[in-house]
């Protein structure tokens, strides 16, 4: 892999006064107002909030698929505000690892071929054997030449991990991971969620409805309002 | 980090067509699906072009190839009245070998009176120099046509008076023998047009007939064939071309090699076939925009997909070069399908009319034409697929997540925009290039996207009425017009998909019954029944009171008839000449002349005055009013005209406007009586019957003057209106074929942008159902939606082809306008049909749609 696409910082997620004001048929929207945010490299975090409180505007905004409107945001030491549209991409193929709710997997491709395609798009030669590889460590080796419609809830959610992993990313960014999947499912997809972090050292931000789930970060930040009202350490929370 | 920590790659820098390629059929597995209809508009489209290019280029190839046989020889030495005198024979002579023959109009006549008219050809022991002629019946009969007495006819002068081979018929002052059925001859297409069965005979007969007098119209052939190989040399053409012209400068030989054996012919089916391109030119745009619809459509549904893309690392180029690949191959495909279909047409063609066709055609497939298609092709899809391919680029990966905010639809880059602009003016070029009549095509061109933008703004049109009376009753016509007014509207669909196909073929069947009429009520009205050719002079008293004595009320008029060349306008050899399109015919070959004291009937002078009575001064001619302009010329220019070898200098006196319509005595030029009178020459008699007169009394006057008249041939006017009217017919219905394409990729198109709005339709049909609208509710809703557009849209076709129709029969035709109710209905009915055929296969495909996929959340 280049290197010069792998950034070091010690502070993996730095927002600045951020600002995020969308237009909408009814007018614009604030969506998110003056949020600031410092999340160190390696640490799991937890977002939580109600619905409309700002979550996935602030996950997208941290992908690098939203734009701020105001203020600063630092990913992995990267300035976003002096990157373009395709410098973020690359960004993204290279550090970020990203798993949703939908899992959207390409449905048009097989469970290998959905999790090369990262590392295609970074040139990689060895795409398809280290993408055999990430499907390996999430249990579908199995399962390789199968399209997602021919793959359970649970299954295409692997993939879809697998497929965020196999760049060896630096930044995992999770959204509702088992938002679509039963609590069995949910809870063994979790379990290889945080295995693979630990394993891989990422950093990890998880939006999450789930208090349990929220509750095995190392931080759970709460929005409201576009703001960020509290934001708890684990261990203070244990200790309140 | 800084950006340049970020610097992709060298390998990143430009796309990786490969990944792009594996990418693109990877995501073709789901299928094409609403693609076919793209491969399908595209193969229509450049089969159109294809086609009609192929069938030019082949008619040119087989012109070209068969020119020999065609000629009848190397080069062909031609005129009117006059054989070849001793020296010019000997001239040909000397520079190879010669075959003469004589073609000429007569009557064959059977005891008790029937007769015919016949189309003669009189040849040498050579004929024929190149290609054989075929003897159809009996076989293996040899070229028994050179036995003296013996003749070979077609099998429908055998019909038509009920004769055999072996009988006996009578041509002028003599009785030949029928030996065979004529086949077909080698150079049929250099004949002029037929109208009664061909004979052929040796000039021996012909001599018998006594129908060669001076004056006569005896059409001379001198055909030649070079030694050796030298007939293939150019040089060698002209050189034998220019020895004739330099020794026998006045002898009024037109000239002909085989290089370029029927240039009039050639020239008019190469503008034909440029007016029929310009129509396959629109299908194959008609084509574009159901190409637009369906990668707009199939775009749509990838945007999850894009988004996804882009949101694991992919920049904006891959993407546009994944789909751009994927729009490329399925291109490809189309054009290669249209290509061998275009390629097929002149084998196609010859083998169902064969027969029936004059040449043989060249079924080899002609590479320029197919590649002009191809071009056409390529460039009609980068003009429609660029902008949604564009749009596609630009999908915000942030989509995945944010559906439901904004709706706002993405715009394509500028850069898109310029290029499909440039896409459309190269297609533009293109056709023009490929004309010859460039500033016609222009304007064609420009009218067919006037026509398109027109179709667009009816539809915008119809949708701002719909919305203004969407709140209506009864409930099924409200949901219909808020269909037709609200978002995803089909109502330009409509338009564009069906107006111009449907407006091509109204404005196509109006002039056709106009021309139609043209024939049967004006001009077999006001025409005469007969003309009656080479009557000589001092038998014209006798002809009349003959005529008079059988039918006294007929009426006859008479004209003194020669036929001469143009060979040269202010002395400026006709070569040279720059005439209009329009008015080339005049000079192209030879012309009736005629002299006359006072000015003919049907006449008008525009321009001059005619001559005094009895005058004796220079020779002046008095000009056709409309081909005149086309020639440059004005009163007081000099037209020379060689007549029975000798060239005759006329000044132009006066302009007059000829009805030709009328079908009576005119001509191009008419000379003052001082001019040709010393000329030998013979007359020519019309004749019309008293209203009312049927057919057997018409047979009884013209047996009389048959048999009292041997030498004089009649021409019944009806039977050269049939043949014109035949010709018509199948021009009409070639260029009627051609709308019909037009119809069927409109169809096509319809069908296409319908499917585009299946998703819609279902969920609005799910949560009318929800609400509690029944079955027969929806399907009402949705059928009036689609009836309601077929007759918007007829009815603007109805309209924009009868003003076509109108303004081309008032200032192209020159014929009165006639509105048809029967092209109106067809036409309605036919846009209802299709409207309604595809809108009740939309409907069933919507009425089947299950509830929980559309309304259960993601």
């Amino acid at each position: 892999m280049d290197q010069t696409l792998k950034p070091a910082s010690a502070s993996a997620i730095r927002l600045e006064d951020v600002h995020v004001t969308l237009p909408s048929r009814a007018g614009p929207v604030a969506i998110l107002r003056g949020l600031d945010m410092n999340v160190a490299a390696g640490e799991s975090i937890a977002v939580v909030g109600r619905s409309g409180s700002g979550k996935s505007t602030l996950f997208m905004v941290i992908a690098g698929l939203e734009r701020s409107t105001q203020g600063r945001v630092t990913v992995l030491g990267a300035d976003f505000s002096i990157l373009n549209e395709d410098d973020l991409a690359r960004l993204r193929a290279a550090n970020i690892g990203i798993v949703f709710q939908s899992f959207h997997l390409v449905p048009t491709m097989t469970a290998i071929e959905n999790v090369a395609l990262p590392l295609e798009f970074l040139d990689r030669d060895d795409a398809f054997d280290a993408a055999r590889v990430a499907l390996a460590e999430v249990g579908l080796s199995h399962r390789e030449t199968h399209f997602p419609g021919q793959l359970s809830g649970g299954e295409q959610q692997r993939v879809a991990m697998a497929r965020a992993l196999a760049p060896k990313p630096s930044l995992i960014l999770a959204d509702e991971p088992t938002g679509n999947l039963d609590e069995t499912t949910g809870a063994d997809v979790m379990d290889l969620l945080f295995t693979l972090k630990e394993r891989t050292g990422a950093t990890l931000m998880l939006i999450t409805h789930d208090r349990a789930l929220a509750e095995r970060c190392d931080r759970i930040v709460s929005l409201a309002d576009g703001r960020v009202t509290g934001a708890a350490a684990k261990r203070r929370a244990a200790a309140s | 980090m800084t950006a340049a920590d970020l610097a992709a790659p060298p390998s990143a820098r430009g796309v990786r067509l490969p990944l792009a390629f594996a990418i693109a059929l990877r995501e073709l597995r789901a299928g094409a699906g609403g693609l076919t209809v793209f491969v399908l508009c595209i193969a229509l489209g450049v089969m159109a072009v294809a086609a009609i290019g192929s069938l030019g280029a082949s008619f040119d190839a087989a012109l070209a190839r068969q020119g020999r046989m065609l000629v009848g020889g190397d080069l062909s030495f031609e005129r009117v009245h006059r054989r070849a005198r001793d020296e010019e024979r000997a001239a040909l002579d000397g520079l190879g070998q010669v075959t003469e023959s004589a073609s000429l109009r007569a009557m064959a006549r059977i005891p008790g009176g029937k007769s015919a008219l016949i189309e003669m050809k009189a040849v040498d022991g050579a004929y024929p120099l190149y290609g054989q002629v075929v003897v159809a019946e009996p076989r293996d009969a040899g070229p028994i046509w050179r036995n003296p007495g013996v003749i070979l006819a077609e099998r429908s002068l055998l019909e038509r008076l009920n004769v055999g081979i072996g009988s006996t018929v009578s041509i002028g002052d003599t009785t030949v023998t029928i030996g065979g059925i004529l086949g077909t001859q080698p150079d049929r297409l250099a004949d002029r047009l037929a109208y009664g069965p061909r004979v052929l005979m040796s000039l021996d007969t012909l001599d018998r007939t006594g129908l060669v007098q001076p004056g006569s119209l005896i059409r001379w052939i001198y055909r030649l064939k070079l030694p050796g190989k030298r007939g293939n040399d150019r040089t060698e053409l002209n050189s034998a071309r220019f020895t004739i012209e330099a020794k026998f400068p006045e002898s009024g030989f037109a000239i002909t090699d085989w290089t370029d054996p029927a240039p009039s012919i050639r020239r008019e089916v190469k503008r034909f076939t440029q007016f029929i391109s310009l129509v396959g030119l629109g299908a194959l745009l008609l084509g574009g925009i159901g190409v637009a619809n369906a990668i707009g459509s199939y775009m749509a549904k990838k945007r999850h997909v894009i988004a996804t893309f882009k949101t694991l690392g992919a920049t904006s180029r891959l993407v546009l070069a994944v789909y751009l690949i994927q729009a490329l191959m399925l291109a490809g495909l189309g054009i290669a399908i249209g290509l061998v279909l275009g390629a097929l047409t002149p084998a196609l063609m010859s083998a169902t009319y064969g027969d029936a066709l004059p040449i043989a055609l060249a079924v080899e497939p002609h590479p320029a034409s197919l590649l002009t298609a191809a071009g056409s092709g390529l460039l009609t899809m980068l003009l429609f697929v660029l902008l949604p391919l564009g749009r596609a680029s630009v999908v915000p990966p942030a989509m995945l997540m944010r559906s439901h905010l904004t709706d706002e639809q993405e715009r394509p880059p500028l850069g898109f925009l310029v290029t499909a602009a440039g896409a459309g003016l190269a297609l533009f070029v293109l056709a023009i290039a490929a004309s010859e009549e460039r500033a016609i095509t222009a304007s064609i061109s420009a009218g067919i996207v006037a026509g398109f933008l027109l179709l667009l703004g009816f539809g915008w049109l119809l949708e701002r009425i719909a919305a203004r009376f969407r709140r209506t009753k009864p409930p099924s016509l409200a949901l219909a017009l808020a269909s037709i007014a609200g978002p995803g509207s089909i109502a330009r669909q409509v338009a564009i998909s069906l107006g111009l196909g449907l407006g091509f073929l109204v404005a196509i069947a109006l002039i056709d019954r106009a021309l139609m009429a043209e024939f049967e009520d004006n001009i077999q009205i006001e025409a005469p029944s007969y003309y009656f050719l080479d009557v000589d002079a001092k038998d014209l008293a006798a002809f009349r009171d003959t005529a008079k004595s059988v039918e006294p009320d007929a009426k006859l008029a008479d004209a003194p008839m020669l036929r001469g060349r143009i060979v040269a306008v202010n002395g400026v050899p006709v070569e040279k000449v720059e005439a209009s399109p329009d008015s080339r015919w005049v000079l192209a070959s030879d012309r009736g002349l005629t002299y006359a004291d006072e000015l003919p009937q049907g006449s008008t002078i525009t321009q001059g005055s005619w001559w005094e009575p009895g005058y004796a001064g220079p020779p002046l001619v008095s000009f056709d009013a409309d081909s005149g302009p086309g020639l440059g010329l004005k009163i007081g220019d000099t037209i020379t005209v060689n007549v029975l070898g000798r060239n005759v200098e006329a000044r132009i006196a006066n302009f007059r406007k000829i009805d030709w319509e009328s079908l009576a005595i005119n001509f191009v030029m008419v000379f003052s009586p001082n001019t040709l009178a010393g000329a030998p020459h013979r007359v020519l008699v019309t004749l019309e019957y008293p209203k009312g007169t049927d057919s057997a009394r018409e047979a009884r006057l013209v047996q009389a003057l048959a048999d009292r008249f041997p030498l004089v041939t009649a021409i019944k006017v009806g039977d050269i209106v049939e043949a014109a009217k035949d010709l018509l017919q199948k021009v009409m219905t070639a260029i009627g074929m051609t709308a019909g394409v037009t119809l069927l990729i409109g169809t096509l198109v319809l069908t296409g942008a319908v499917a585009a709005t299946q998703q819609r339709r279902k969920y609005q049909a799910v949560l009318y159902k929800t609400l509690g609208a029944t079955r027969g509710r929806i399907v009402s809703a949705e059928l009036l939606e689609f009836g309601l557009l077929g007759v918007a849209v007829a009815a603007f076709a109805l309209a924009a082809g009868t003003i076509t129709a109108w303004a081309l029969c008032k200032w192209g035709f020159e014929v009165p306008f006639i509105f048809s109710g029967r092209a109106v209905a067809e036409a309605v009915l036919l846009a209802l049909l299709l409207v309604l055929g595809v809108g009740a296969f939309a409907t069933w495909r919507v009425l089947s749609a299950k509830a929980a996929p559309y309304l259960r959340g993601e």
